[in-house]
């Protein structure tokens, strides 16, 4: 009876003080807050714009590559925009050896909204989570950096705050 | 509701490619009912964005036996820097692409090493039996295991009488871009699927031609100007296991 007292009430802790500490490492040097919601630290992609509006990428970027995969594994068909392998190309994230970081670091481009949202995928099961040839342009992790300024932190904090119809 | 990506702007580009490779396309009246099709774009050019696989090629393999020397593996270590799959030094569950297999004849005590890969088959049977259909034959003939749907059932490893297929055990980090692997899933020889779609050779053929006996010759069956259609219309050549009537794409001579 006691040690369930315990498990309670250590339950009751992790529950209160789960989200700070388990978020907290991930978005160590800033995390940014809209209100009361803080939002994930996502990093700025090479280039002025992504191959589709950043609202529509936001939800349904998984829509795209789920449709193309298809496409291209089963009929063969080359040369589309949208490809995995242009996501991590165009969104690598450069970590403090310099080097671009893989989908295991909290700082890479697509993990740094799939924890914040606790979405597992296995993409990068299978594929490579960094890209081929050397980049010089990526940009320093946004968490190493603290001069990173979040550009529309109130479009992303409302996105994380709609509820769909 | 997820609206499909369709109804959003496509990429102008690619629908003009695709326009470029409509107008390559000409059709001829040689005489009433007869109607010659020819096509911009032969099969030994990278196809263009936008084009699926043509189910009018027919890629295939003949490797001359006489030019493949005992103890030489140039193809099997092509492969594997190629693909990127290397085991963990289990033999039982390390994947293996391709692998020299050895006949020996006790009557004239001949031995002929032959490389055994995917043989490509006409009919696969590991595309019989997938249960998810991950396990599929492209238009243009390469059978593929398309891994997003593979449940890792090895099915298909049964079905297969070549034992070309392997799966992955353990897990994979440093993969190849063009080759994705990972664990839970069966794989096999690709025929360098990326190299192809790129009009370049498989790595095997090109390894071979350049550092061992140039004993594999890679190209288009269905053409009949390509170099393999050719060999295989004046040469001797056979199937392995031709008996099962599989129509396997890979051919031997001087087996």
């Amino acid at each position: 009876m006691m040690s369930r007292a315990v498990a309670v009430a250590l339950a009751l802790l992790v529950l209160i003080l789960g989200p700070r500490f388990a978020i907290a490492p991930a978005f160590a040097q800033a995390a940014p807050k809209v209100g009361r919601t803080p939002v994930p630290v996502v990093p700025k992609g090479k280039g002025k714009h992504c191959i589709r509006p950043v609202a529509y990428m936001r939800r349904y970027h998984m829509t795209l590559l789920l449709h193309q995969r298809n496409i291209s594994v089963e009929q063969g068909i080359l040369g589309s925009d949208i490809s995995i392998e242009k996501c991590i190309t165009c969104h690598v994230v450069k970590g403090a050896d310099g080097k671009p970081v893989t989908y295991a670091s909290p700082q890479h481009f697509c993990n740094s909204c799939h924890s914040y949202v606790g979405v597992k995928i296995s993409c990068f099961d299978c594929h490579k989570s960094t890209p081929d040839e050397p980049i010089k342009a990526a940009s320093l992790s946004p968490a190493l950096n603290p001069a990173f300024k979040h550009d529309d932190l109130a479009a992303l904090s409302n996105y994380l705050q709609e509820t769909k119809p | 509701m997820t609206p499909s990506p369709e109804k959003f702007p496509a990429d102008a580009a690619d629908r003009r490619a695709f326009l470029r490779g409509a107008g390559a396309f000409a059709s001829t009246l040689l005489a009433p009912g007869v109607t010659l099709y020819a096509f911009g774009a032969r099969a030994s050019e990278a196809r263009a964005p936008g084009v699926p696989a043509s189910a009018k090629i027919r890629w295939a393999l003949l490797i001359d036996l006489n030019k493949c020397p005992k103890g030489c593996d140039v193809c099997v270590s092509a492969c594997r820097n190629e693909n990127g799959w290397k085991g963990v030094g289990d033999i039982e569950t390390d994947a293996q692409w391709i692998r020299k297999v050895t006949l020996h004849d006790p009557k004239t005590n001949e031995h002929r090493e032959l490389p055994v890969m995917c043989q490509h088959c006409d009919e696969p049977p590991c595309v019989d039996v997938c249960p998810t259909g991950a396990s599929f034959k492209r238009a243009d003939g390469i059978v593929l295991v398309n891994k997003h749907i593979c449940i890792g059932c090895r099915y298909c490893m049964m079905a297969c009488p070549y034992k070309a297929r392997s799966f992955v055990s353990e897990p994979v980090t440093d993969q190849k871009s063009y080759q994705p692997r990972g664990k839970g899933t069966v794989e096999s020889c690709t025929l360098c699927v990326h190299r192809i779609d790129t009009n370049r050779l498989p790595a095997c053929v090109e390894a071979c031609a350049t550092s061992a006996g140039g004993a594999m010759m890679f190209g288009d069956l269905n053409d009949p100007n390509s170099d393999i259609a050719k060999a295989v219309a004046t040469q001797a050549s056979e199937q392995i296991r031709a008996d099962l009537g599989l129509n396997p794409g890979v051919r031997y001579q001087n087996l």
